[in-house]
């Protein structure tokens, strides 16, 4: 069996607050971009324009329809390929850009809900004083939508902090690579368990305080 | 004092569908400075979507609206400039819920005629002085009630200084004690020598404020006349059919 899974804890902990530090961070990443990205594709897919909204549904249905593995592989071996001056771009760059762009869909599925959970109501009251479609959109509608918007984007960071796990796959570190490292001091199956600990942790109370922040949100209706 | 002159409103054979329903099969009229019209008829006869024609929210399939003379459906027409003019009280209210009650009225005019926020505050605070809600400026509209969020409603759009007011059924959603206090609010506006367009069911009030009432039913209009002609002497037996269920 080896060592016990506490001892394993006590001895390399600083290798884990790594690999945490690394998935916290690298999800963050994932869902900050993800958002602004994701927001420019909601908007297309919310466009009159029947052309825009069609780009903005096959963006999402392609990312959201494949395995993010995948699209983790084709980032990493495809674009240096295919595009040989960005070949000293570090390989981690390609990984991040596929989180990045995954995340995107989901999240732009997200605040595409938001917006349409806004009642039509208010933005006729605001187009019929005159309001531009712009002023609309930011003042009246978004800050009613973010209400929505927001719990739903905190459950994707938790959703993917999980998925950061695939990075380790590419050596980036995060949680999941710290198997990797430790499994050349022959410690196999007491890091899976140590890393599993360690995710549900984060979860759970991440999923607490999203909880807390719907109840606090609510009140406000 | 109606001014005929050139209509502030004034469609011409008017069309619109929702699918392969004719809601509007053709309306022609005008609307002068001054008027007070009031649109009565069944429902599902096409009032509220003849309304939300004028100001453009349901676009026309055939047709056209004219605005002070200008096309409205015209690409090259500036539909927010227009809209300005054309203050809209829906039955639903839709007032802002995460803007403040002085906030309500004051966003748009700051935001599209670039009014100073102390002049637009000061007007708003007159506005509200009119209607008894002063002292809830700094509220948000669910601290009010039905009938106060519709007040709201009303001089928001006021604080635009339309030169038409459209109401599309403005106490059908009010519980029936509230439905006086927003009444009087709209007549004082039509008695004021604003120009109104009033969807409503209320038959009393239809009679007391307009120079006109229209009768819309099956996406024309039936009839039209003066409230006495209307009410008292209805010539279509579709106006007579509908007058003896409602009165």
């Amino acid at each position: 069996m080896g060592p016990s899974l506490l001892s394993v804890l006590l001895d390399y902990w600083p290798i884990f607050l790594k690999g945490l530090v690394g998935t916290l961070k690298y999800a963050f990443i994932a869902v900050f971009f993800g958002s602004l990205l994701g927001t420019l594709i909601a908007l297309l897919n919310l466009s009159k324009n029947k052309i825009l909204s069609a780009v903005g549904m096959i963006y999402v249905n392609v990312l959201r329809g494949t395995p993010l593995l995948v699209q983790m592989y084709i980032a990493y071996f495809f674009i240096p390929i295919a595009v040989p001056a960005l070949n000293s771009v570090p390989k981690e760059v390609y990984v991040l850009l596929a989180l990045i762009l995954n995340s995107s869909a989901y999240v732009s599925e997200i605040i595409r809900g938001g917006i349409n959970s806004v009642d039509r109501g208010q933005t006729e009251a605001a187009r019929s004083l005159g309001m531009s479609a712009k002023n609309c959109m930011l003042k009246i509608v978004m800050p009613q939508a973010v209400k929505n918007i927001l719990p739903a984007l905190a459950n994707e960071y938790i959703a993917m902090i999980k998925e950061t796990s695939l990075a380790g796959t590419f050596m980036l570190y995060e949680l999941m690579y710290t198997k990797t490292i430790l499994a050349n001091k022959f410690l196999v199956w007491q890091p899976l368990f140590i890393i599993a600990g360690i995710y549900l942790l984060c979860t759970l109370v991440l999923s607490a305080l999203v909880q807390y922040m719907e109840k606090r949100l609510s009140v406000s209706d | 004092m109606t001014d005929y002159g050139v209509p502030i409103i004034e469609t011409v054979d008017l069309k619109k569908n929702f699918g392969d329903l004719k809601v509007l099969k053709g309306i022609s009229q005008k609307i002068f400075k001054g008027e007070v019209v009031s649109i009565i008829g069944p429902s599902g006869g096409g009032k509220s979507t003849f309304l939300r024609c004028l100001n453009l929210l349901e676009v026309p399939d055939g047709g056209h609206v004219y605005f002070e003379g200008e096309e409205l459906s015209s690409k090259s027409t500036d539909l927010d400039l227009h809209r300005q003019k054309i203050g809209m009280v829906f039955q639903q209210f839709n007032v802002f819920p995460h803007l403040t009650v002085i906030d309500n009225i004051t966003i748009t005019p700051m935001l599209e005629k670039k009014v100073s926020r102390e002049e637009a505050e000061a007007e708003a605070m007159k506005l509200l002085k009119n209607i008894g809600l002063d002292d809830k400026a700094k509220e948000y509209p669910r601290k009010l009630s039905g009938g106060q969020k519709q007040r709201l409603a009303i001089v928001r759009a006021m604080a635009m200084h339309p030169d038409v007011m459209l109401f599309d059924e403005p106490t059908s959603a009010l519980d029936p004690e509230m439905v006086k206090g927003v009444l009087s609010v709209i007549q004082d506006l039509a008695e004021s020598g604003m120009t109104c367009v009033i969807v409503t069911h209320e038959m009393g009030f239809a009679r007391k404020v307009s120079d006109r009432v229209l009768f819309i039913d099956g996406g024309v209009i039936a009839e039209e006349g003066t409230p006495e002609q209307l009410f008292d002497h209805p010539q279509n037996p579709r106006t007579k059919e509908f007058l003896s269920q409602v009165l």
